[in-house]
């Protein structure tokens, strides 16, 4: 029973792929997890980090990426979900040398427009735009949750925005990470999707939710070393439950986007970056711990 | 970008206190990972990082006295607090207002003394005051009035 991570804000530039990215390495190298990276932006930046530009042309030409998987079983066509899994991709090794077991559904410039079709293939069927629009994301909230016996985690990368995917992701995801930036605008686009996970109108209700039921937690990303920074996740976490573990602004993030083809350790990969990779995910799998906790006495108590 | 060169990376940082626990405490493994994490993040969220020498490309720096004339008030308010050296981040307006009620932050705003840095704290924490106010007690006010528009406008922009 996989637990399913989505990595979301609607701002873009926040550092969606970078830490859908990081979060897939260190589980599967700090965590020996088995992961599984979705990538529902069709910007395809996380595609490109771990598949690097050759790796993910491929899988175009080839027909496998996420807006091939909506697209060719959305009408309940029978095709394998497997096919469209790249196995072992990135460039970073396990503890024993090999790759680290993460797979990737690659990520597709056309998936908007392939959104787009789908709507108006399901709009034939009714005349009411929210009956059409809760059905297409429905679909692809079950077309996602194909995955799920495979793997340990499935991380959802989120394109910015609200497309039927980041919907579908949204409501699927056992819990949903949000990554922001310690400024004025972040925190009212933090305010909107936390209200948006939540199901809340307004910020009163959103703040009426115990910090540790809600479903998702922020993440300070691009963290200065200055008072000003820290005043502003102060301020963010007044109302949002928000991680421990910040991301400051290091090098060995920055060039982590690099796909370099050829396996290295984690630590060297992210180089002045590692413990605090490490730290991301040693919070991350507490959290994860937690989940699976929580589904397993839901089990028990159905048995 | 980043404003300067981290010096000590986590793993270093991390190594260094892990030996000077075991050294210096009869700790289990657990605890000396635990207590090594917990001061790394302490210790990275102050001081770690190389900084550019303060005034080398700043004409303002070292400049005590308050701005006496327009063009000094028309610079970025983080200016003009390195010229004060005043930290107009040294709290936040927003938060004690939500935690402490607007007495709490009027008492907290008497902290701070001249109607100078004052209206950088204003500034710098994106609460507006009218530029016509003169005396402290009239922008601590106007500070708390302004801070709790800005609590109100996040509220309604999001609903």
């Amino acid at each position: 029973m996989a637990v399913f991570l989505a990595v979301a804000n609607r701002k873009g530039g926040v550092g969606k792929s970078t830490v859908a990215v990081m979060l897939a390495h260190a589980l599967s190298v700090h965590g020996g997890k088995r992961v599984l990276v979705i990538d529902l932006d069709s910007q395809c930046n996380a595609s490109l980090i771990l598949m690097g530009g050759h790796g993910w042309n491929e899988a175009r030409k080839a027909g496998k990426t996420i807006a091939d998987y909506f697209y060719d079983l959305f009408d309940g066509i029978p095709a394998n979900a497997r096919d469209y899994v790249a196995k072992n991709v990135g460039d970073v090794s396990a503890a024993n040398g090999k790759p680290a077991p993460i797979a990737l559904v690659p990520g597709s410039l056309l998936l908007e427009d392939i959104q787009g079709e789908l709507y108006l293939k399901q709009a034939n069927q009714s005349n009411n735009p929210e009956v059409v629009a809760n059905r297409v994301r429905g679909r692809m909230e079950s077309l996602i949750r194909r995955f799920e016996g495979d793997y340990d985690v499935v991380i959802l990368d989120c394109a910015p925005g609200l497309s039927f995917a980041a919907l579908a992701a949204l409501k699927t995801a056992d819990k949903v990470i949000v990554p922001f930036r310690p400024d004025y605008v972040s925190q009212l686009a933090v305010d909107r999707v936390a209200m948006l996970i939540e199901d809340k109108r307004n910020l009163d209700d959103l703040s009426s939710i115990p910090a540790e039921e809600r479903r998702y937690a922020c993440l300070a990303n691009y963290v200065r070393n200055d008072d000003k920074d820290y005043m502003m996740i102060e301020e963010i976490s007044l109302v949002h439950p928000v991680l421990e573990t910040f991301l400051p602004q290091r090098n060995g993030i920055a060039n982590a986007f690099d796909y370099i083809g050829q396996l290295r350790p984690i630590d060297t990969k992210y180089s002045d970056a590692a413990g605090d990779v490490k730290e991301l995910h040693n919070e991350i799998a507490r959290m994860i711990d937690g989940v699976v906790s929580g589904k397993n006495a839901k089990v028990a108590a159905v048995s | 970008m980043s404003k300067g060169r981290q010096l000590w990376p986590g793993d270093t940082m991390r190594a260094f206190f892990r030996a000077h626990i075991r050294r210096e405490t009869a700790l289990d493994d657990a605890t000396t990972e635990r207590l090594a994490e917990a001061l790394n993040k302490a210790v990275n969220r102050a001081l770690v990082w190389d900084m550019p020498e303060a005034g080398k490309d700043n004409p303002a720096a070292g400049r005590t006295s308050a701005p006496s004339n327009l063009a000094d008030l028309a610079q970025p308010a983080e200016r003009r607090a390195e010229a004060n050296a005043f930290n107009p981040y040294l709290f936040s307006a927003i938060v004690v207002l939500a935690k402490f009620g607007r007495d709490g932050l009027l008492k907290r705003l008497q902290e701070i003394k001249s109607a100078e840095n004052l209206r950088i704290f204003a500034e710098a924490q994106h609460v507006a005051i009218a530029p016509k106010l003169k005396r402290p007690e009239d922008i601590r006010k106007a500070i708390v009035v302004a801070a709790e528009q800005r609590l109100a406008d996040r509220k309604a922009a999001a609903s």
